[in-house]
């Protein structure tokens, strides 16, 4: 419903934008963008694309249970704006929609769209049976085919997109190159001009992209194996709530007992953390013999997003308890600059291991 | 089944839902051009599962 409303608003929103342009020009727009986004899934230009840095709330389920969530997680992927969206081929559609400007027609490829998006979780328990954890987000691995499907997508809708424009198919070619021609001579050589310069510009943006990444990688990973044990000796006093009670647990609580705290900060970058947490908090859960517990250092909503990454498929009874630091201050305490970062104390309050979560 | 079988697998179905997306999509423009764009659009949102 949240798809077809968003591709329905999308026409009349198309219609009005693009309205006054000739039929014949719309789609032409929607061939060469499907084009160059068609490139862009293949590598050959770099440009990022308009979309919200964000996935569906997994906290729902916890807020809403899991028949709630499927609801909500539907109708807001189905918004189609609201979440990630990597690849061009979306972008493709919205002009194409724009572009025909009927409400039923943007509601049903808007929902193609959505229905596309949902096959896979749809199919996925058929795909993979006997797995108890669904190896969906694993699929990046195979990105490139995801990519190169993208391309054949756009390729289609751009081939489609000139075969709607009015006309037949010859006349369509010579419109085209009529439109060309009209430009002139010096009109064309300003836009290939300034389409050599682009070129270069794009390929020094990626450059700079890759060596800024690098460097703050180089930082991060400086900074963060880089604060010395002798620094801190004993656990500073604290007390922080237990996320999803009421319950508010003290460093004295963990007096007389080994214990393992492991802070994590989801502002670091949650992608990256839910990758970290899936790999190897439940052997770092083993290594403390069930004495592991989680500073988060951030918000409330935040910090339960952390929680599903933080389960035991193969026991649910097993929690692993998260304490809030909401204002950072415990995370300050401890001297974390980056996180996930874990603390080994001992039963006298010691901390003797102090590491980078991998390789504690 | 191990999770290099399940990625596997879900390659091929991959190929598959292309491929018939591809075989709708020459269907339609027998009937109507735009409605060649619909399988286009399945095609798109089930690659995006590749970008999460």
């Amino acid at each position: 419903m949240s798809a077809a409303t968003a591709g329905a608003l999308l026409a009349v929103l198309g219609r009005w934008l693009m309205g006054p342009l000739p039929e014949g020009s719309r789609f032409f727009l929607v061939v060469v963008f499907s084009l160059l986004l068609a490139a862009r899934e293949l590598g050959w230009v770099a440009f990022p694309l308009p979309e919200r840095r964000r996935q569906t709330e997994k906290v729902w389920a916890h807020d809403f249970g899991f028949r709630g969530a499927a609801i909500m997680w539907g109708a807001h992927i189905g918004i189609g704006f609201s979440t990630w969206v990597n690849y061009g081929g979306f972008w493709a559609i919205v002009t194409a929609i724009a572009a025909v400007g009927h409400t039923g027609f943007g509601a049903a490829l808007l929902g193609s769209y959505w229905l596309g998006r949902a096959l896979p979780v749809w199919f996925s328990p058929w795909i993979f049976p006997a797995m108890r954890a669904l190896p969906l987000r694993n699929l990046q691995s195979q990105q490139l085919l995801y990519r190169r499907m993208n391309a054949v997508g756009l390729a289609w809708s751009a081939g489609i997109a000139l075969l709607i424009m009015p006309g037949e198919g010859l006349r369509k070619m010579a419109w085209i190159f009529t439109r060309a021609c009209e430009f002139g001579l010096f009109n064309t050589s300003y836009i290939l001009l300034w389409g050599l310069a682009l070129l270069p510009s794009l390929l020094l943006h990626k450059v700079l992209r890759d060596i800024v990444w690098l460097s703050r990688e180089a930082t991060r990973k400086t900074r963060s194996s880089g604060l010395p044990s002798s620094q801190l000796h004993r656990v500073p006093a604290f007390s922080a709530p237990l996320l999803g009670t009421q319950e508010v647990v003290t460093s004295n609580d963990l007096n007389g007992q080994e214990v393992m705290l492991m802070f994590v900060r989801p502002e670091d970058g949650t992608q990256q953390l839910n990758k970290q947490l899936q790999t190897s908090v439940h052997a770092l859960w083993s290594k403390a013999e069930g004495r592991l517990y989680v500073m988060c250092s951030g918000s409330n909503e935040g910090c339960r997003e952390l929680l599903p990454e933080l389960q035991f498929n193969c026991n649910p009874t097993i929690r692993i308890p998260v304490l809030l630091d909401e204002d950072d201050a415990i995370a300050r305490l401890f001297g974390v600059r980056f996180t996930p970062v874990v603390f080994q104390k001992d039963a006298e309050g010691r901390i003797h291991g102090f590491g980078k979560q991998a390789s504690a | 089944m191990n999770q290099s079988d399940g990625l596997n697998r879900f390659r091929v179905f991959t190929y598959i839902v292309l491929l018939v997306s591809l075989g709708a999509g020459v269907l339609a423009i027998h009937f109507d051009l735009s409605l060649a764009l619909i399988p286009a659009a399945l095609v798109f949102g089930w690659s995006q599962i590749g970008g999460l």
